[in-house]
């Protein structure tokens, strides 16, 4: 066999191609008949695919390095570990992450405290439900004589109350009354809609900055042109400045009539500038986007604009999918079509 | 949380990615990752699924880029999901498979074929080995061989890039290669492969 650094050549310039045929026909012919070339060139093969496991092998390493810093600063956490950190139930080995996340991303900070003002919201209209159960069954438990010693008020005795006692009853009713009447009572016609949108409408806040980042990294080749527009509408969006958004969209739209997620933030923009029934038709469109999380937070918004323009039915049938599913929007779907329904 | 976005040239990105620089990295997962992660989250996936099924699409992405051929005609981020969601269809298959051919006692009907496990592991191993000793070599020579082999660059365009003389580094990827096979088949677990 010829020395390495010549044999090396040879099988490398059979296995690249770089041989002249009658050089190659040659090289075939030992080849079929020296084991040991045979066992060369299956070396040499072996050798440029260990280069390819090198090459993966660094990259996975990068990657995981990359992966273990996002980790370490809470880039990982999602709604349910926002939900177990309010309920005292995160994981001991994600509070750190957490907690660091929560000071230094002042959007994350916002959804935390979106999430905590929503539980403490839940929290008060089941309280007040529980006491209201309470006070029933204390009612009827005193009509029954069961409270030994008990008196019954004598009739028409004035009962002295102290004046900031007094305020605060009177104080408690009108929130009693002003909430039962504005959320719980059933017939109380369009307005307790109304009210059930106010209650439950909360700007987007999953959507748009993942599509926000996915625009910026874009403009690649076809569609840079396209992202750019997409992104400047949104960006207008995103301040705030919801009627040019609109108008923005609305442009957008007419080239890129297809664009489920543009359809959305349209929607949205007339949501937030009171076109409720023009905003229906472009989040029932959103509704059928491809990307669960585009769709899921459609048909959301599409079930409150329904509320609000007094079709509770079609809200009620569509607040019901969304809680069958497994997306942020189920929980609440699920609480909303609870109470539409205790109104029917 | 600063999001560094180090690369805004889209080309300059995918030179990065090939490059394997971290930054790039980690701008990708900033950019695609919480829709990747919803998509799986949404379709019976845990958090750590989807940050298992980001890492292994990154790696198929950067699979394609060593392609000189390979045109990206969408977004990192599209492409990204598509292999996402074809890897996370698979996935949910190949379990519910596994699922459906228990028998009545729970056992699974279709035994893996053990054999070709044990082939695919020494084959996975050797390539291992090799990795460990071709990172032993000189960096010079491990930057042409990567170039050449692993990102299929002209002999011409690397000899360019690194400032020598096209039948300098014509020799030098010979003689790398015959370096890298002396100490493959010097390293002592090499015979038991």
């Amino acid at each position: 066999m010829a020395d390495d650094y010549q044999q090396t050549e040879r099988i490398s310039r059979y296995l690249e191609g770089d041989m002249a045929p009658a050089e190659r026909q040659a090289f075939e012919a030992e080849l079929e008949q020296d084991e040991a070339l045979q066992k060369e060139v299956g070396l040499q093969k072996e050798a440029i695919l260990g280069v390819a496991c090198f090459v993966e092998e660094n990259y996975r390493h990068a990657i995981q390095a990359v992966a273990g810093r996002l980790k370490h600063e809470g880039f990982f956490l999602n709604e349910e570990n926002i939900r177990d950190y309010l309920r005292g139930n995160l994981e001991e080995s994600l509070r750190a992450p957490f907690e660091e996340r929560l000071k230094n991303d002042p959007a994350f900070a916002e959804e935390v405290r979106l999430e905590k003002d929503m539980l403490e919201g839940i929290n008060l209209y089941a309280g007040g439900e529980e006491a209201q159960k309470i006070q029933r069954v204390r009612q009827r438990l005193q009509e029954e004589g069961f409270f030994p010693g008990q008196e019954s008020p004598p009739k028409g005795k004035v009962v002295s109350l102290s004046r900031r006692r007094l305020i605060a009853i009177v104080a408690s009713l009108a929130i009693l009354l002003a909430a039962g009447l504005y959320l719980f009572l059933p017939d109380s016609g369009t307005g307790t809609y109304a009210g059930l949108y106010e209650a439950y409408y909360r700007p987007e806040t999953a959507v748009l900055p993942a599509l926000l980042d996915q625009l910026e990294a874009s403009g690649f080749a076809q569609d840079a042109e396209q992202s750019r527009q997409l992104a400047d509408a949104l960006q207008r969006y995103e301040t705030g400045a919801y009627a040019e958004a609109a108008s923005a969209l609305s442009t957008y739209l007419e080239q890129y009539p297809q664009d489920r997620e543009a359809r959305l933030f349209l929607g949205l923009a007339g949501l937030e500038t009171g076109q409720y029934r023009e905003a229906i038709p472009e989040l029932r469109a959103a509704g059928k986007a491809a990307e669960p999380q585009v769709a899921a937070a459609a048909n959301w918004y599409l079930a409150l604009a329904l509320l609000q323009t007094g079709k509770a039915e079609e809200a009620t049938a569509l607040l019901r999918q969304l809680a069958a599913g497994d997306t942020r929007w189920s929980g609440q779907a699920r609480e909303l079509a609870g109470k539409l329904s205790a109104m029917d | 949380m600063s999001k560094e976005v180090p690369y805004t040239d889209p080309k300059k990105l995918l030179e990065a990615l090939r490059r394997g620089e971290e930054r790039a990295f980690e701008q990708v997962y900033r950019s695609c990752y919480r829709q990747i992660s919803s998509m799986a989250r949404s379709n019976s996936g845990t958090e750590s699924q989807a940050q298992d099924l980001f890492q292994e699409t990154l790696l198929v992405f950067l699979g394609k880029l060593r392609d000189p051929a390979f045109e990206l005609t969408s977004d990192v981020c599209t492409f990204l999901y598509a292999i996402a969601q074809r890897k996370w269809w698979k996935q949910l298959r190949k379990d519910s498979r596994v699922d459906l051919t228990l028998d009545e006692q729970g056992h699974p009907t279709e035994l893996p074929d053990v054999g070709n496990l044990e082939e695919k592991k020494a084959f996975e191993e050797k390539h291992r080995l090799m990795s460990r000793v071709f990172a032993g070599i000189s960096e010079e020579c491990r930057r042409i061989i990567v170039e050449f082999y692993y990102q299929k660059k002209p002999l011409q365009e690397i000899a360019e890039k690194m400032g020598l003389d096209y039948q300098y580094i014509r020799v030098k990827k010979h003689r790398c290669m015959n370096d890298y096979k002396k100490r493959i088949r010097a390293h002592p677990d090499f015979k038991g492969l």
